[in-house]
């Protein structure tokens, strides 16, 4: 199939999209010198913003050595992510604009739109908390931390999964 | 330009891999917990399984060193792990 064909498809195989992400790591680690992650460039606009506002948790050790307020990689990473994602729906025609998520959310909580807004909110806070406590998330803690047989990336996903499983169970009750 | 176009394009790829696998979608993360679509499970495992090769191979070449690797200590990483999942169970994200 030709190159713009494969970029109009919608979804690819899983296979083919997880060695571009493994292409991707590398190219970071060799380029750069450094990991992809994301939640960690958040925080390090959290501490712009909280140096910003002279808030005195701008002064605490977290923010001032663990995630200094400065330009960092991740922020530039983000940069990218944006233009990645919106080129990649642009070109498979996928891009809309979505208040809901599609079937599956109505199906199981109703057409409620603050319901949905206020779980992604509540569930937004958790995940980036947390991300903090464990040392990264998805991708910098459980996909690069594990690509170099650090113990604690697998421990992030056992952790992951099974309270994953558990909450998924609890929501969907009769439906699971 | 090494410090400020090379992040930006390394993000480039990195979303266009997700977004190409699906996972900007809510369902295709909740499936994995239910076990009804393994997207999630097969995209990270391809991506940890090519980086480890590519990472190991080099590195045994002399090209590069490991000097990133994520610290661990057992209890915050498995608190962590075990907050994380709710937030993802609940967002969807």
């Amino acid at each position: 199939m030709a190159f713009n064909e494969k970029m109009k498809l919608k979804i690819w195989s899983p296979w083919a999209a997880g060695v571009l992400l493994g292409l991707t790591a590398t190219a970071s680690y060799v380029l750069v010198d450094k990991t992809i992650g994301s939640s960690g460039g958040l925080e390090n606009i959290d501490s712009m913003l909280l140096k910003l506002f002279h808030s005195s948790l701008a002064n605490s050790m977290y923010f001032k050595f663990q995630m200094p307020p400065v330009l960092s990689f991740q922020i530039l990473l983000f940069v990218g992510m944006l233009l990645g994602a919106f080129t990649s729906s642009i070109w498979s025609k996928d891009f809309k604009f979505r208040m809901m998520p599609d079937q599956q959310w109505t199906q199981v909580f109703g057409p409620s739109k603050l319901k949905r807004w206020s779980m992604i909110f509540i569930g937004g806070i958790i995940i980036e908390y947390s991300a903090g406590i464990a040392g990264g998330c998805t991708s910098g803690l459980a996909i690069s931390g594990t690509m170099q047989l650090s113990p604690a990336g697998l421990i992030f996903i056992g952790g992951l999964f099974v309270s994953g499983i558990i909450t998924t169970k609890i929501l969907y009750g009769g439906d699971y | 330009m090494m410090t400020y176009v090379v992040p930006i394009v390394i993000g480039f790829f990195f979303s266009f891999a997700l977004q190409k696998a699906g996972l900007g979608h809510y369902h295709k993360i909740v499936n994995q917990f239910r076990f009804k679509d393994n997207t999630v499970m097969k995209f990270m495992m391809t991506g940890i399984s090519v980086g480890l090769v590519c990472l190991y191979t080099l590195k045994d070449l002399g090209f590069i060193q490991l000097d990133q690797v994520s610290s661990t200590y057992i209890f915050g990483n498995l608190l962590g792990g075990l907050m994380f999942g709710v937030g993802m169970a609940l967002a969807g994200t």
